[in-house]
């Protein structure tokens, strides 16, 4: 103990200083007031003159920069595999930037107009943009992606690109690997940390293999073994097992009654997949913050704290942008996710 | 102005027709002091901003032949003679950029294969490493691999000590063992029984560390058979590999002139589209805004008068205190001068109302580089050091020049020649002789480069219109005013001379106006404000003290030179006469390669720590003019 006291000290003050800005769901209600938001910005640590931001481009960016800058805050003390998962961690918002490039390479649009729309991801920003943005080609695209961290991501979707080439394939492929790899560093760290980690990570691949199997079955009519096939069956309650027979049923009710007790009453009564998956995240980010709040000097803490800040973030901008359009405040409590919200 | 600012800048304002943009874009490119500034467009039902689509197919060209050139390894070769002025029209910008984007087709898939190449390579090379393991294996491997009907093999490895032990258990359920390659205490086997009893094994296996082994499909033949069947392999790849350089040899051959031509259409097009985003107006009038020095003015209408054939207008004026932060800043300074100006650049560019640091670097990074490091002997080495590299030093010569002459002025005023203080007479003193007069003469050195500063920060900030930030903060005129009265409080102090009430009094006075200054400044709430107020309000003496104190550095140094000259000379009189004369050299040679580097660093760092954190933003923008890139491709790369 004494030597996780020593070597995360720092990270543990960090973590504690920034965990401040975690608001809880009732406070983060104050957004949806007039004359509230320079008050709520400021407890969440963002500029107090963001609420005045009209275009929600700039918005989420400066959202992002806040979040992509307290990221790179809590990665510089770390060292080794805590470093090497962090920072794989925050390749989750990569995906994003590599998905956009990917459908605009795919689809040949403007790159100047594409290029607007990648999220600038410094000081964390570990894919060679420039290159990507002008290939001309997903061959060459994934050429390029090979001279990155992601190496192994693009050999796995060149493969997955040369067997079909399918634009959707290809990005199943690329979320399938990165969740695996996280699943393989997650099972690399210290014990505690470990066990902390499949926790919370193992709840939000439930949410993600949930949500994903709903769509592929029920949306695109995809096959059931295909389905099964590009989930990642690593998650605390959805195994291999449930996954597979979920996998095999037709409809949103039937997959609700053949779920474990756990989540089967959490998401009792859930009537389309945005309520399942709001419900879902819901459960994650419970326990990502119980374990922020109850436990000290690992690197979980770090992990949860970006995890359940990137949401407050998503959900400030869902708030603000939603204001900035003029929508009904109940629209934007949904999308925001301020009701299902544990 | 422009030694110590950046030169006078004009706004210009060139109204011209929209179908004489690109001529005005030759000109101003082949004038190359036109800096353009960035313009907001509005979309409307002119459609978008004019040269927009030009500016698009450039950037798309410009990116497909770099590509291309870096496939190939093609330098494109050409003179200034052939970059003959002339417009190059969108039409055939976009024809020039289908062109390259069938030859970048053609590359890129050239680069797939090449890839494809290097993973079959890659897989020949991970079989022949897996094969090692099997080749003391005598049979046809593809036996071992799939199912059968009665027989159950497997084939794998296990610690040597637990061998003998796994040989008599699994006999007891009808299987045998045969090892066929032992390395490092580990034993490499082949399992064989009847099926029957694959559960009761699994368990024997486990307890005994057994690691399956996988065999490729590859290897369905004697490990002989496979190492023949890996050699072929090898061999088409090498094949594959000579063709594929041979195709790239063909495809420089054919498209190399094309590639030369390109490169001179591009950096014809470049000026144009360079300044796009420069334009502003709709319909048939368009307006190009930018930079021009102010003694370049006449240049300008020059070039554009010869150029322009439909007229224009040119509206130029200074800039406005508002448009300061956009002005571009260039300056232009005599050859001694650059390596400095790099170095300056290194931290920051200047605003255009900002002093130029690079004088005041220069003078002051000289001297003390001579004073920490002054020796006749050394100093002379550096310069003919420098002078004999001047042609790989290029630029930097003056700057080694400059170092090594007032290390020798220096090294005169000390009396030290290679360390030895016997043989010159000091025009001074030896710095060890009066230490304490040394480090009194770094203080006020220090205390002095400290007041320039501020002053040049002061100067700085009322030329910006920060009057507040000027008169009232710490390191505007009220810290100035109590850092003066701080040393005059300490030096009395040091006389044992009193400190009365009076010049306490004094000396709190500017500190007060700090500390509104600085709690006017924080919005945070009550407690956490008086928190702030408090920590930056210490951190403002601090500062001032730590700063003054880090100049001593500048004497410590001049004294360690000559200690480590002692400790040299020391060793070599302990040595007979070659050794004594070997140390000496290699002694002398530590001395300036590693204190000379040392002091180098130090001196830039007391620059810019202690100079340019004070007084110099270095958030200037450097002046970029569009330019008509003119020189000769060899000599750039």
């Amino acid at each position: 103990m004494s030597s996780e006291v020593s070597q995360y000290a720092y990270l543990n003050g960090r973590v504690s200083v920034l965990a401040e800005s975690l608001l809880p769901e009732a406070r983060l209600r104050g957004l949806l007031q007039v004359g509230n938001e320079a008050s709520v910005l400021r407890d969440a640590a963002l500029p107090e003159e963001l609420h005045e931001e009209r275009d929600p481009a700039v918005l989420e960016q400066r959202l992002m920069s806040v979040l992509m800058h307290e990221a790179a805050l809590l990665i510089r003390p770390l060292s080794g595999l805590d470093r090497e998962l962090l920072r794989y961690w925050m390749g989750r918002v990569h995906l994003i930037n590599l998905k956009l490039l990917l459908r605009g390479i795919v689809t040949h649009a403007e790159r100047e107009a594409l290029a607007s729309h990648l999220l600038d991801l410094r000081p964390l920003d570990f894919l060679p943009t420039q290159a990507l943005l002008h290939s001309e080609d997903v061959a060459e695209f994934l050429r390029n992606l090979e001279q990155s961290p992601f190496s192994e991501m693009a050999r796995y979707a060149r493969t997955v690109y040369s067997e079909r080439q399918s634009q959707f394939d290809l990005e199943s492929a690329l979320d399938h690997h990165y969740f695996t790899g996280l699943v393989k560093r997650i099972n690399a760290v210290g014990e505690r940390d470990r066990l902390r980690m499949r926790m919370v990570i193992g709840l939000y691949l439930d949410q993600i293999n949930l949500v994903w199997l709903l769509r592929y079955r029920l949306i695109y009519r995809i096959t059931p073994p295909h389905a099964y096939f590009l989930l990642i069956p690593a998650g605390h309650h959805l195994h291999s097992k449930q996954l597979l027979a979920l996998a095999q049923l037709e409809s949103l009710d039937a997959v609700v009654a053949a779920l474990p007790d756990a989540l089967r009453e959490r998401l009792a009564g859930v009537e389309n997949i945005t309520q399942v998956e709001l419900r879902m995240e819901a459960l994650s980010t419970h326990a990502a913050n119980r374990l922020l709040r109850a436990t000290s000097f690992n690197v979980s803490r770090a992990m949860f704290y970006l995890l359940l800040r990137q949401r407050q973030l998503m959900h400030i901008h869902a708030i603000l942008k939603g204001r900035a359009l003029g929508l009904a405040e109940e629209l934007i409590r949904a999308s925001a996710s301020l009701e299902e919200a544990v | 102005m422009g030694l110590f600012t950046p030169l006078p800048m004009r706004r210009v304002s060139l109204f011209l027709l929209r179908e004489e943009l690109p001529a005005a874009a030759l000109a101003l490119g082949e004038c190359g002091v036109f800096d353009p500034q960035q313009q907001e467009y509005q979309h409307s039902e002119h459609g978008g901003r004019p040269g927009h689509d030009y500016q698009q197919l450039y950037r798309s060209a410009r990116v497909r032949l770099d590509k291309i050139l870096a496939h190939t390894e093609i330098a494109p070769d050409f003179t200034n003679e052939e970059l003959v002025p002339r417009v190059v029209s969108e039409v055939e910008l976009r024809e020039l950029n289908e062109w390259l984007g069938m030859v970048w087709r053609e590359c890129s898939q050239c680069e797939e294969n090449q890839r494809d190449l290097q993973e079959r390579e890659r897989t020949v090379e991970q079989l022949r490493h897996t094969l090692k393991n099997f080749a003391m294996l005598d049979i046809d491997l593809g036996q071992l691999q799939g199912e059968r009907v009665f027989l159950d093999i497997h084939i794998g490895n296990l610690p040597e000590a637990s061998l003998k032990r796994l040989t008599d258990a699994v006999s007891l359920i009808g299987y045998t063992v045969t090892v066929y390659l032992r390395s490092e205490q580990t034993a490499h086997v082949v399992l064989a029984g009847l099926k029957g009893a694959e559960e009761e094994l699994a368990s024997v296996l486990e307890a005994a560390s057994f690691r399956r082994m996988a065999l490729p499909e590859e290897f369905s033949a004697t490990p002989m058979e496979v190492q023949r069947q890996l050699r072929e392999r090898e061999r088409s790849n090498q094949a594959r590999r000579q063709e594929l350089a041979i195709e790239m040899s063909k495809r420089r051959e054919r498209y190399a002139e094309g590639l030369r031509k390109a490169e001179v259409t591009l950096r014809l097009a470049a000026p144009h589209a360079e300044l796009v985003e420069a334009v502003s107006g709709r319909g048939a009038l368009v307006v190009l805004t930018g930079w021009v020095p102010e003694d370049r003015m006449a240049q300008l209408r020059a070039s554009l008068g010869e150029r322009l054939s439909g007229g224009f207008a040119l509206e130029d004026r200074a800039p406005t205190l508002e448009e300061c932060a956009q002005v571009p800043s260039l300056q232009r300074f005599p050859a001694i001068l650059r390596p400095f100006a790099d170095l300056v650049r290194n931290y920051g560019i200047p605003r255009y109302t900002e002093v130029d640091p690079t004088w005041l670097f220069a003078v002051t990074f000289i001297l003390m580089f001579g004073m920490m490091f002054g020796d006749v002997g050394h100093g002379a080495t550096f310069a003919l050091l420098a002078w004999w590299q001047r042609k790989r030093l290029k630029q930097y010569t003056p700057f080694a020049l400059l170092a090594g002459g007032t290390s020798i002025v220096f090294g005169l005023l000390y009396g030290s020649l290679f360390g030895n203080e016997h043989i010159l007479t000091p025009l001074w003193m030896s710095p060890l002789s009066d230490p304490i007069l040394m480090l009194t003469l770094a203080l006020v050195w220090g205390v002095g480069f400290i007041l320039l500063a501020t002053g040049l920060t002061i100067r700085n900030r009322l030329v910006d219109g920060r009057y507040a930030e000027a008169l009232a903060t710490g390191d505007g005129l009220a810290g100035l005013v109590f850092y003066l009265l701080l040393l005059f409080t300490l030096y009395r102090l040091a006389q044992g001379a009193e400190v009365g009430l009076p010049l306490l009094a004094a000396l709190g006075a500017p500190f007060l106006v700090v500390l509104i200054s600085l709690w006017r400044h924080n919005k945070a709430p009550l407690v956490e404000r008086i928190l702030i107020v408090v920590i930056e309000g210490f951190e403002t003496v601090m500062k001032y003290v730590s700063n003054t104190l880090s100049f001593l550095r500048v004497a410590a140094f001049s004294l360690n030179h000559v200690a480590l000259a002692i400790a040299v000379y020391t060793l070599a009189e302990m040595m007979q006469q070659t050794g004594y004369w070997l140390t000496l050299v290699l002694g002398n040679i530590f001395i300036m390669v590693l204190e000379g580097g040392i002091v180098a660093i130090q001196v830039l760092r007391l620059e810019y720590y202690e100079g340019f954190s004070r007084f110099f933003s270095g958030d200037g923008r450097p002046f970029k003019p569009v330019v008509l890139e003119r020189r000769h491709i060899r000599e750039e790369r």
